[in-house]
């Protein structure tokens, strides 16, 4: 039989499993997954990103996060900021004024970005995000507390989302764990 | 410039998929594999341009598989080789991939790539040959017709 070395994250089984996980979090924003089973040696980043892109969705790495030969893997088309499908970034690097991703259209809202921020951990830590929104119980607020996230990328992201449908979509990630605050999630930082 | 020979593909999909894929994997055992890209295999649309209007349009569509791979030879020495087929045979694009990788480096097993090579270009030419003769058959002459409706006019 034919052995040829590729990790996890570039087969199609594991990218499914990686999936699920990702629309779990998406419908219930602030539930912290975890990844590190389907994993293997990779990080969360780079399972989500081979999970949710190809030929087709477009790319801007601000701060190069995605090695050189992992790039040519993902099969991504590089875009400018502003019109990047999606984009990676360092949560700990607060976004600068001239940050200005893709909000989409009133006719196109779905072609809004979708961030995600690269962190140190999630469910701990000083910065304490108050979620509240779709998908989370109305009864109870969701708190989540994150570690090498600059709080900067929350109040931008207030900014951003104001003109709903129009707005961005954030993908949180630390080495194996990922959480996603989808553009309907109200925040307040603690 | 150099010469490439790229009628290797097409000799060597000549053969069965599972006679490439075994000679790969013999060729190889002993090798560590690794791909360059992600292996591709899905549908892909055909465009042709149509001979009347010259507008595009899609025939249909085809499998496709692409892989791109690395060879770690038993010196350590690394080689590459890729390949496109119109198959969605598992391993058979990533099988050709190799192929091209021995033979274009003319790397231990090459001669075997060769002549399996050789064995499927002459597959092909008897191929073509039956089809070129079936061609032949079904050859319309337009000329006749337009003799005809002169004919009928006088």
């Amino acid at each position: 039989m034919l052995k040829v070395d590729l990790p996890g994250i570039w087969q199609d089984e594991v990218q499914q499993q990686i999936f699920r996980q990702l629309l779990s979090c998406m419908s219930n924003p602030g539930t912290i997954a975890d990844l590190s089973l389907s994993l293997g040696e990779s990080t969360a980043l780079m399972g989500v990103l081979a999970t949710l892109l190809d030929n087709t969705v477009t790319l801007h790495d601000i701060h190069t996060l995605v090695p050189e030969g992992k790039r040519r893997f993902l099969n991504s088309p590089t875009a400018s900021l502003s019109e990047a499908r999606f984009i990676v970034a360092d949560g700990a690097i607060a976004p600068d004024t001239n940050f200005n991703p893709n909000l989409g259209t009133l006719a196109s809202p779905e072609l809004g970005a979708t961030i995600v921020l690269q962190g140190r951990q999630l469910g701990s830590g000083k910065l304490t995000l108050s979620l509240t929104g779709p998908g989370i119980p109305s009864a109870k607020e969701s708190k989540v507390t994150l570690n090498g996230f600059d709080d900067a990328w929350f109040s931008r992201r207030q900014e951003w989302v104001s003109a709903f449908p129009l707005g961005i979509d954030l993908i949180l990630v630390d080495a194996t764990q990922v959480m996603i605050i989808p553009r309907t999630t109200q925040i307040n930082t603690v | 410039m150099k010469q490439v020979d790229n009628q290797w593909l097409r000799a060597l999909t000549a053969h069965t998929p599972e006679l490439v894929i075994q000679l790969a994997t013999r060729l190889t055992q002993d090798w560590q594999i690794s791909y360059e890209t992600v292996p591709q295999r899905g549908l892909s649309l055909l465009q042709l341009q149509d001979s009347v209007f010259h507008e595009p349009y899609y025939l249909g569509e085809i499998p496709l598989s692409t892989a791109w791979v690395n060879l770690k030879t038993g010196n350590g020495q690394n080689y590459q080789g890729a390949a496109q087929v119109m198959s969605d045979v598992p391993n058979l694009a990533t099988s050709l991939a190799i192929c091209d990788a021995i033979f274009m480096n003319q790397l231990e097993g090459w001669q075997e790539v060769a002549d399996l090579i050789e064995k499927g270009r002459l597959i092909r030419q008897e191929e073509d040959k039956l089809r070129g003769a079936m061609l032949a058959k079904t050859k319309v002459d337009f000329s006749l017709l337009s003799q005809e409706e002169s004919d009928a006019k006088s």
